[in-house]
């Protein structure tokens, strides 16, 4: 049961109230998101008021309520990126999937998101899937990949 | 307690350390102009309003009244031209989000402040003193601001009914801008902006439901009371009714219940 799995991110964190946000930030990877009844249960076991869970939630853009695409796709529009077309490579994603950033598209495949600059500008445009970097990136190159992507979910099915 | 002799507006005063600024204009009497502050509740420094020049060594700064200790020798000038050029300014900006609110419209009109920025037509200020006088004084916390940059709202958890309020309405009483309605609707207490509804208790006396359950359930908890005393239990308008009964001998209301 998720009881279980989210009291075993409780424990690693020593079920301590100063730790939220790395457990929040556990949740998230452990679920892609940060799911409604599992911030009500931390709220308890912890004694935060759920209101104070949400708005930490909010703030930070590493958090997301709702859940994140299996492949999720993040463009650097940071200075650097952003100069050397990083926002073409955003607006197709947008026009691609029909989707603004911090959305998901329909079949829950895609999530794509919007950062400012990872720290790579040397190599940007950078566009990161899941945990993948993928530098000097155009139009033409994302489309490939994503491609790949999705066709890689035919063979599955 | 170590003191510090201060100037402030030309006036030289011995203070305790670490007394904030607004404190001591109070005592002697100057008028800083606050929006997010609220005695009974710990400064927050949200809206900037009350910002004054301080000088120390011959240099001047900008600082918040409200929550800006003092430690060393200082002049302190609340008013000056370059003062009321900033808090200007900060009521412009406040117009162009809020419009001509509650106590913005109260500076605005006192400032003589012209909407430079447009007017704007949000409810809220973004002053925390909802959000921090349910979680300081009632110890609910029952809000809180979610999102941030110009999303920046307060709101429920989830934007749903919070299922902590108790309807005390304290939130609605502080809010500089009245963004916070209360509405006794029949048997439901209804405050919309942060989506809590609460079921009614009625007056004893008269019977139109006054107070929510659940903060009857709260005041208990805090006397540690299994029955409340009928002060709690009576509206105002009978409570009203009732002394009047009690004090004069010939009762205004023919003794009427
Ligand atoms: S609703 Fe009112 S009290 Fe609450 S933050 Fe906004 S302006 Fe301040
Ligand atoms: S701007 Fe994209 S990595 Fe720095
Ligand atoms: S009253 Fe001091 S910052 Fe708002």
């Amino acid at each position: 049961m998720r009881k279980l799995e989210v009291d075993k991110i409780l424990e690693k964190n020593g079920w301590s109230k100063n730790k939220i946000v790395g457990i929040l930030q556990d949740i998230q990877d452990s679920y892609s998101y940060l799911p409604e009844d599992i911030l009500i249960y931390i709220s308890e076991k912890l004694n935060i008021p759920l209101s104070q869970i949400y708005s930490i939630s909010t703030f930070y853009r590493a958090f997301s309520l709702k859940p994140k695409g299996k492949y999720r796709i993040k463009v650097c529009l940071g200075t650097a990126c952003h100069v050397r077309g990083g926002y073409m490579i955003a607006e197709f994603l947008k026009n691609k999937f029909g989707i603004l950033p911090g959305e998901t598209t329909e079949d829950g495949l895609f999530s794509f998101d919007t950062v400012n600059c990872l720290g790579a500008c040397a190599i940007g445009p950078i566009v990161v899937i899941n945990e993948k970097y993928y530098g000097q990136m155009d139009v033409r190159k994302t489309e490939k990949i994503i491609k790949g992507l999705e066709n890689e979910k035919n063979k599955q099915f | 307690m170590k003191s510090v002799e201060i100037i402030i507006d030309g006036i030289k005063k011995i203070v305790p350390k670490r007394i904030t600024i607004l404190k001591i204009a109070q005592d002697v009497g100057i008028e800083i102009p606050t929006l997010c502050y609220h005695s009974a509740i710990e400064p927050y420094g949200a809206c900037r309003l009350c910002i004054v020049e301080i000088e120390r060594n011959g240099r001047k700064r900008y600082v918040t009244a409200c929550n800006f200790p003092v430690e060393d020798e200082i002049k302190i000038e609340t008013n000056n031209e370059n003062v009321v050029k900033i808090r200007k300014l900060i009521l412009e900006l406040l117009i162009a989000k809020v419009g001509y609110k509650g106590k913005v419209k109260e500076y605005a009109e006192k400032y003589e402040v012209e909407p430079r920025f447009g007017i704007g037509n949000d409810d809220c200020i973004l002053c925390g003193l909802c959000v921090n006088v349910c979680k300081e004084i009632i110890g609910v916390s029952a809000i809180s601001f979610s999102q941030r940059g110009i999303e920046r709202k307060v709101s429920s958890p989830f934007e749903k009914e919070p299922t902590n309020c108790i309807g005390c309405g304290a939130c609605s009483f502080v809010c500089p801008v009245d963004a916070i309605k209360v509405e006794d609707i029949k048997n439901e207490r209804i405050i919309k902006k942060i989506n809590a509804k609460l079921e009614l208790e009625k007056c004893k006396i008269c019977q139109k439901p006054f107070i929510p359950k659940k903060l009857i359930e709260y005041i208990k908890n805090k006397l540690g009371a299994n029955v409340l005393l009928d002060i709690f239990l009576i509206c105002n308008e009978c409570k009203g009714k009732n002394y009047v009964d009690k004090l004069l001998p010939f009762s205004l209301t023919g003794g009427k219940k």
